[in-house]
């Protein structure tokens, strides 16, 4: 197809596409003015309870868990993905011998490669705080183990491939992000067996407000940390290893 | 608010759609497309959050200015779209990995000059 009936079919669709959608958006509720039960009813029980503040949370790890369950497995299937697509080179292309110190880090001032080090620990400290906080405060597992698995990549900026690798184990990263997807099965079935519903919860509230409190959502968000914290240093560290591959194959 | 701004977000969601779409058609590098799947993605982001906006309405998450109970936007809809988030993070991650196997087969990733495979 040339680029010039590509355009043409695109613009077509386009044009098509969006006017149906704009004309189906007239059956939507106008603007601020959307209001469900569903809606009314979780706030008003989310935090009696739950003793939880942040609402979203609760909707996440108790009255939507079992669809967290699923996302969370979405996330555990992708970096297995990642690394099954990866292996299938390694074992064609034969394992090249120990990266060299990269490029990267050599010829970078003293600033540049200790600065990023405090913003390791800086950043790790603040993806540990949103997932520690994620019942009373705007965070929780997802958010925190995103921030924090970016903490890791400044090991790289500061110090180059060899550090990254060495300082990020992959089979302990593998490890954990395992032991956190389990863990939330594992909650989600003690449930079960103890209250006689998935995913109920089975934890004292605690005191609302308190820094552990909301029962089981806690410890959820905590399994959900642990596993996305993992899962994004796994990731990094395939796909960093592979810019490693690349150029060697080049060069 | 009145008018037609009372539809101009939904609208907004749209054209990021169609705008994405538009990226995908006309690219020339695999990375380039994946990017513009975001972009589709994010319209919808935008199309949840805007319509579990309340007007003269708090975040639902509640504190001393705002004590639980008060008024608060959907919760429900901005934990679809922290599931949306997820999700779209892995498919980049997956469809970035595809890519550089694709490079590392096919020698391109310009995906006008990748024909159906042929070896």
């Amino acid at each position: 197809m040339s680029p010039r009936i590509r355009t043409v079919v695109y613009l077509f669709s386009a044009v098509l596409t969006f006017g149906v959608l704009m004309y189906a958006s007239g059956g939507l509720p106008p603007f601020g003015a959307f209001s469900g039960p569903y809606t009314d009813f979780v706030l008003q029980i989310g935090t009696l309870e739950r003793s939880v503040y942040n609402i979203p949370t609760a909707v996440n790890f108790d009255f939507r868990g079992f669809d967290t369950l699923g996302e969370e497995f979405i996330f555990f299937t992708s970096v297995a993905g990642v690394l099954f697509l990866f292996s299938a080179v390694k074992a064609e292309t034969q394992q090249h011998a120990e990266p060299m110190e990269s490029e990267r880090a050599r010829g970078q001032s003293g600033a540049i490669r200790w600065f990023p080090i405090g913003l390791t620990a800086f950043i790790a400290a603040l993806g540990m705080d949103l997932a520690a906080h994620g019942q009373l405060t705007p965070g929780g597992g997802f958010q925190g183990g995103a921030v924090f698995g970016g903490g890791l990549a400044c090991i790289y900026l500061a110090l180059g491939l060899p550090a990254f690798v060495h300082a990020v184990k992959k089979e302990t990263m593998d490890f954990l992000e395992a032991l956190g997807a389990f863990s939330f099965g594992a909650l989600g079935m003690a449930a079960l067996f103890i209250a006689g519903a998935f995913l109920q919860n089975i934890m004292p509230l605690g005191q609302t407000g308190a820094t552990v409190s909301g029962g089981t959502i806690y410890f959820l968000s905590c399994a959900v940390f642990v596993e996305i914290a993992c899962g994004f240093a796994v990731l990094m560290l395939v796909f960093l290893k592979q810019t490693q591959q690349t150029e060697e194959d080049e060069g | 608010m009145s008018g037609w701004t009372l539809y101009f977000p939904y609208a907004v969601a749209f054209w990021l759609f169609v705008i994405g779409c538009f990226g995908i058609t006309q690219s020339r590098n695999l990375i380039h497309t994946v990017l513009c799947l975001t972009v589709v993605q994010s319209s919808t982001y935008m199309l949840l959050l805007s319509v579990d906006f309340h007007a003269k309405a708090g975040a639902p998450i509640f504190g001393s200015t705002n004590p639980p109970g008060s008024a608060s936007v959907d919760p429900i809809l901005h934990a679809l779209t922290l599931t949306d988030i997820v999700v779209g993070a892995t498919v980049t991650a997956l469809m970035l990995a595809l890519t550089i196997q694709i490079h590392r087969r096919r020698g391109t990733i310009d995906p006008q000059r990748l024909r159906p495979m042929s070896e």
